[in-house]
């Protein structure tokens, strides 16, 4: 009996301590871990469409003060082609949401605009 | 304490199971290609190309013909054919065209007799030239359509052109007819058992005379209207016009018939069929790869290659300049290509080309007007960097672009169109399904086993 018990004693130390450790675990990974990884996630794809919406938007700047050299054709596929280049800017709008979903801070978000590339937003 | 780290570790793996991260996919925040595809599709308004049924018609037939037969070059050594080769796209496979003078095929022809002229242009493809959408042909446009429903044109030969004529193609077919270093020859150019009795009739520069070689030529293929034939191809070709335009009589027919003919033949037999890019606009969405999709968007995105190679047969049938140089190259010149300011006389329109149609365009290599680029890849990097020739000297020490060179280059190409190699890798691939491929038995119908004149029927 004695050792019966002892063995009960034993088990329930040991489930308190997985536990613990468990809660600990979960605990860690919910506050410091997860958001990190998230946010590395979604940092380098944020850069890259930041990179890639400001070639565009440089583009079509460029391109619309030129706009007296072309012909109205041209110039209407060209801007139908525009729809289909601005994936980038959507993809960083949606990049944006999720960091400020991931608790990152507006200004956080700001900052890896800024530091994107040598033009920045 | 005792502590039992089997049950511990087994626990703590356990949770670690259980609260694994879950994947942080981009792709959730991504459109699928496919939805991607759809829309630029609804935006673009793109639907498969209609084209007609590959019909063997009395027409089609005459046609066939004559687009085979040498008997339409004054020195019976080129047809329409030469330099219109299935195997190359319907192209040529070379640089330039060579026309009269020569023999061979394709990259291996050569020169028999020194050229007198070397014929400046690359030879287009014939794919799908009955569209709606062809409002010129030519390089520089020099055959216009200028009011479809009264089939109007408007060509180098003025009022001269003569009337009747069905479409734009008809309109063309006439021009090689009467370019000496195309079909017509030179005077004196007597060889190989042939006399050439075209080329003395026309003045190459005023086209003057044309009407005569055009007589001439009729006279050739069906002999003195009002007598009978006197050799054997004319019979047979008098009985191919009267059955392909039964209405008609022999002392009707003249060389917009043959015209007409000619380009029949060519709207049936160079039609595009069965490209995987047409399948997948029709609903089978698995006919095309994911990176011939991946293309696409950069083709009507960033690319902007849209911009210009619009609607279905992929060209806007516009002039505009990549800046292609025609110096340096490998045939030097004493004159750069002003391209369609040789139509118009504008000087805003120098160095500006007819964009070139898309389709088969894997197969029709060399590019540009001049065929100076090789590669399909590198044909679209010269579009990247239009100007990088700007700043670069010709052997006799004068820049190779001149500054209304430079000024000519289009604006959707000067603002700076940023691709990268993996990209212009996808958009090439993209390209790759807009081919089409000659089905069984369509090769045996396009192509006859032997032309009224018994001259050697030449196609690959």
């Amino acid at each position: 009996m004695t050792s019966g018990r002892h063995h009960i004693f034993e088990g329930a130390k040991v489930t308190l301590l997985v536990c613990i450790v468990s809660l600990q675990v979960f605990w860690l990974w919910e506050v410091s871990i997860q958001p990190e990884l998230k946010l590395a996630s979604l940092k380098a794809p944020l850069q890259d469409a930041v990179i890639k919406c400001a070639n565009e938007r440089d583009y079509q700047r460029r391109v619309s003060a030129a706009l007296g050299g072309l012909d109205g054709k041209t110039f209407d596929y060209l801007r139908r082609s525009f729809v289909i280049s601005n994936e980038p800017c959507r993809q960083q709008e949606l990049f944006e949401l999720e960091l400020l979903a991931s608790n990152v801070s507006q200004a956080e978000v700001n900052l890896i605009k800024r530091t994107t590339g040598a033009r920045g937003l | 304490m005792m502590i039992d780290f089997k049950a511990t570790y087994s626990t703590l793996l356990l949770s670690l199971v259980l609260f694994a991260p879950h994947s942080f996919s981009n792709e959730e925040a991504h459109e699928s290609v496919e939805n991607r595809l759809a829309r630029l599709s609804e935006l673009f308004e793109l639907r498969p190309i209609d084209t007609k049924p590959l019909i063997e018609t009395e027409r089609f037939k005459l046609g066939r013909a004559l687009f085979f037969d040498k008997i339409l070059s004054g020195n019976h050594d080129v047809a329409c054919a030469t330099c219109h080769l299935i195997a190359n796209g319907v192209s040529d496979g070379r640089p330039i065209s060579l026309g009269v003078r020569g023999a061979g095929l394709g990259p291996d022809r050569n020169y028999v007799l020194a050229p007198m002229e070397i014929h400046p242009r690359n030879s287009q493809d014939l794919w799908n030239r009955d569209h709606n959408d062809v409002s010129s042909m030519f390089w520089d446009g020099r055959v216009e359509m200028v009011d479809p429903a009264a089939r109007k044109f408007r060509t180098p030969l003025g009022e001269k052109l003569p009337e009747g004529l069905d479409n734009a193609m008809a309109a063309q077919a006439l021009f090689p007819l009467i370019t000496p270093n195309e079909m017509l020859g030179y005077p004196g150019d007597d060889y190989a058992g042939f006399t050439n009795e075209l080329s003395h009739l026309v003045d190459p520069n005023t086209l003057n005379g044309a009407d005569a070689v055009f007589e001439a030529l009729m006279l050739r293929l069906i002999g003195e209207q009002t007598a009978d034939a006197s050799e054997s191809h004319q019979s047979i070709y008098r009985n191919m016009f009267l059955k392909s335009f039964p209405t008609l009589s022999l002392e009707d027919l003249s060389i917009v018939h043959v015209a007409n003919a000619l380009a029949h033949f060519e709207e049936l037999a160079f039609a595009t069929r069965n490209s995987r890019w047409d399948s997948y606009l029709a609903g089978d969405r698995q006919t095309m790869t994911a990176r011939e999709k991946e293309g696409a968007l950069l083709f009507f995105g960033k690319g902007r290659c849209v911009a210009c190679h619009n609607g279905e047969t992929f060209s806007d049938f516009q002039f505009h300049s990549v800046g292609v140089i025609d110096e340096d190259w490998r045939i030097e010149r004493e004159k750069r290509d002003l391209g369609r300011f040789h139509t118009t006389k504008d000087p805003k329109d120098a160095f500006k080309f007819r964009t070139p149609p898309l389709r088969n365009v894997t197969k029709t290599a060399p590019y540009f007007h001049n065929g100076s680029e090789y590669s399909l890849k590198a044909a679209v990097q010269q579009h990247l960097a239009p100007t990088a020739s700007a700043n670069k000297y010709h052997s006799s020490g004068r820049f190779l672009m001149t500054a209304q060179q430079i000024q000519a280059v289009s604006p959707v190409l000067t603002a700076g169109i940023d691709l990268t190699d993996a990209e212009i890798d996808l958009i090439i691939d993209f390209l790759g399904s807009l081919d089409t491929e000659l089905r069984d038995g369509d090769l045996a119908i396009i192509v006859p086993k032997v032309v009224p004149s018994r001259l050697a029927v030449e196609y690959r």
